[in-house]
């Protein structure tokens, strides 16, 4: 498996993703977000898939970025108070059919099983720390600069 | 008098999504129903009519996949159409819910025109796969 495949996979597959559910465009960047480009606080996503390989996926955005995913998704006013309630939801979701798209991307028509993704509040250092074993690492920046990062971590398999 | 809609999944943006797209088609309306997993939809199921089920696969508690089998060994996929909406894209799971009974699949994410299409092909054809050629 060639690593770059997997983040070229993932990278496409979030971008479209990111556009056909939300209307919110990206560029991928050449750098990962320093910390100072996150609030206080990053909202992570982290989604199990088992398969012929298992592992997980992780997004990460802030929370301003999950209200305006939500708000998209649900035709709300961003800063609403149904947005900011679904923000995180919105955040699962998105990752969901990341996952989905990327899979049947990379490792074509096989069975896989993606579990419920669970949501963790980090500060951008711990967040930071996280990109040390992934396998595929992805950041993009939204039209208003907000950065969304997304990894793949695999079981065992490390492609490096 | 409109259709029943019961929309199954234990997002509550993508049962408004959902909610959002159904309510575009133009067809007529009666009430549209909400459960989280496949033990909330069976209850629905037990106290209201239904004309048409959309529901996820990936759930906690209950699956799609298990309510599509407990529908089917209650008999109820002999009258009530299932339409998946899965990020799953894998075609032989897809054939072996279709052989169980379920109608058509969308996958996530869907344009409302994709689920207006296939909904009405659902609900106006009462045999066949409605994502078949």
């Amino acid at each position: 498996m060639d690593p770059e495949n997997l983040r070229s996979a993932l990278a496409a597959a979030a971008r479209r993703v990111l556009e056909d559910a939300a209307f919110v465009f990206t560029e991928e960047a050449a750098e990962p977000a320093d910390e100072s480009a996150w609030p206080e606080t990053v909202s992570q996503v982290h989604l199990p898939f088992h398969g012929p390989v298992c592992g997980r996926f992780m997004l990460a955005a802030s929370a301003g970025l999950g209200d305006t995913l939500a708000a998209e998704m649900l035709g709300a006013e961003p800063g609403s108070p149904e947005s900011a309630e679904q923000a995180e939801d919105a955040l699962r979701e998105v990752l969901n059919m990341i996952a989905g798209v990327a899979l049947e991307q990379v490792f074509g028509d096989q069975l896989w099983e993606l579990s419920v993704g669970e949501v963790r509040r980090v500060p951008p250092a711990e967040h930071r720390a996280s990109r040390h074993g992934a396998d595929a690492w992805v950041h993009l920046d939204t039209e208003e600069s907000d950065p969304i990062e997304l990894a793949v971590y695999l079981d065992g398999a490390s492609l490096r | 008098m409109g259709y029943n809609i019961l929309i199954v999944d234990d997002s509550a943006v993508t049962r408004k999504v959902v909610r959002r797209a159904v309510a575009m088609t133009g067809l007529e309306l009666n009430e549209v129903f909400e459960a989280q997993d496949g033990i909330e939809a069976l209850a629905v199921l037990g106290e209201n009519w239904v004309d048409l089920v959309f529901a996820d696969l990936n759930m906690p508690r209950m699956s799609g996949t298990e309510l599509v089998e407990k529908m089917a060994e209650d008999h109820l996929l002999d009258s009530i159409p299932v339409i998946v909406i899965t990020s799953d894209r894998n075609q032989l799971r897809l054939a072996q819910l279709k052989s169980r009974g379920v109608r058509a699949h969308l996958n996530k994410p869907f344009r409302p025109e994709e689920l207006r299409e296939v909904m009405a092909q659902v609900l106006t054809n009462p045999n066949g796969d409605a994502n078949g050629p």
